[in-house]
């Protein structure tokens, strides 16, 4: 439920950055959304549909989601991996020394406007 | 017409890569900046509702006695937790979200408007009862508790990925009950290490007080030095 948060941040980030290229209308918002981001898209979609035409340079915008995978990688070894059913240990030297480096992003990743 | 090479094509794509909660960052890091200048090390505490955050807190405070606390409350509603801890000699400031699922950064910072840091080592901010929406809202603090009851099952690490993922602390509470279910004490332990290797896991029961004199030596620990006297 928190997606309404998420939504009126990316609008507001979305505004700012559309006023500053001296936008008429957007026509397009492209997000990158990581799997265990803890947002789920359809909700955010469904937030974007309701927000969105309530401000005027995102009236007619569409949003594009880009769902990413976990990804990790291990400070042992060195090397990447996809975790699993969320087990970040890894895979090929068994070290529980590893960190996400993707999966884990709500970004804004470009704009399409009407200039 | 396009500024780049006079045609008449009136569209524009712009690369952005910003994070969509920025604003929130730019917050929790004025926030962090905020408790160091105090010197004062705060924990964010998450769990369902029930699980014994404000219990946990109280049963803490007793074994922190000359310890400078300080407690913000997040609820939707209501200040009975703020209540609670104030009835232990703790200052203590709520916060309503009004319906919000979540605290966030600028909330946090408001209400340091409210709760002078003078004295005050450790602050505990008492996230809203929700396993899911606060994970995604950082708020400055130094780390983040997750609190998981007993009666709550031994199968949720895996199922809020990302409250375990960013949390230093597992806290286990409500051990007194593992008697009357069933519940696998290894295996919860087990599925959040393997989650998050870096977890220190601690079982309490808030109620017993089983458990909690080790939780609040370390939590002593992670307090910064008082300025030396004369400084």
């Amino acid at each position: 439920m928190h997606e309404v948060t998420v939504c009126d941040s990316l609008l507001d980030l979305v505004e700012e950055t559309a006023r500053k290229h001296g936008a008429k209308q957007v026509i397009s918002v492209r997000v990158r959304i990581g799997e265990i981001s803890g947002v789920v898209p359809e909700l955010l979609l469904h937030a974007f549909e309701v927000l969105a035409p309530e401000r005027q340079l995102t009236r007619k915008a569409s949003l594009v989601m880009d769902r990413v995978k976990p990804l990790a990688r291990c400070e042992a070894c060195g090397k990447d991996f996809e975790p699993t059913d969320y087990i970040f240990i890894c895979p090929a030297c068994g070290s529980g020394k590893t960190k996400l480096i993707a999966g884990d992003e709500l970004s804004l990743d470009r704009i399409e406007m009407e200039v | 017409m396009c500024d780049e090479c006079g045609c008449e094509e009136r569209n524009r794509v712009v690369e952005v890569g910003e994070d969509i909660l920025k604003e929130n960052l730019r917050y929790a890091a004025h926030n962090r900046q905020h408790l160091d200048e105090h010197g004062v090390f705060s924990v964010e505490l998450i769990s369902a509702p029930g699980s014994g955050k404000t219990s946990l807190i109280e049963a803490l405070s007793d074994h922190l006695a000359g310890v400078g606390m300080a407690v913000i409350e997040g609820d939707i509603e209501t200040a009975r937790d703020a209540e609670r801890i104030r009835a232990k000699g703790i200052p203590a400031f709520q916060l309503t979200t009004g319906g919000a699922c979540h605290l966030d950064a600028r909330l946090v910072h408001g209400a340091f408007h409210h709760l002078p840091l003078n004295g005050v080592r450790l602050l505990f901010i008492e996230n809203v009862g929700n396993l899911v929406c606060p994970a995604a809202f950082q708020l400055g603090a130094h780390q983040r508790w997750v609190i998981l009851s007993v009666p709550e099952g031994d199968d949720k690490p895996a199922k809020y990925p990302r409250a375990f993922r960013e949390a230093s602390v597992f806290i286990l509470n409500k051990t007194d009950l593992l008697s009357h279910m069933e519940f696998d004490l290894e295996r919860v332990k087990s599925e959040a290490l393997s989650l998050n290797p870096y977890l220190r896991f601690f079982a309490v029961s808030a109620r017993t007080g089983q458990g909690i004199p080790e939780l609040a030596e370390y939590t002593k620990g992670l307090l910064k030095p008082l300025p030396s006297a004369g400084a």
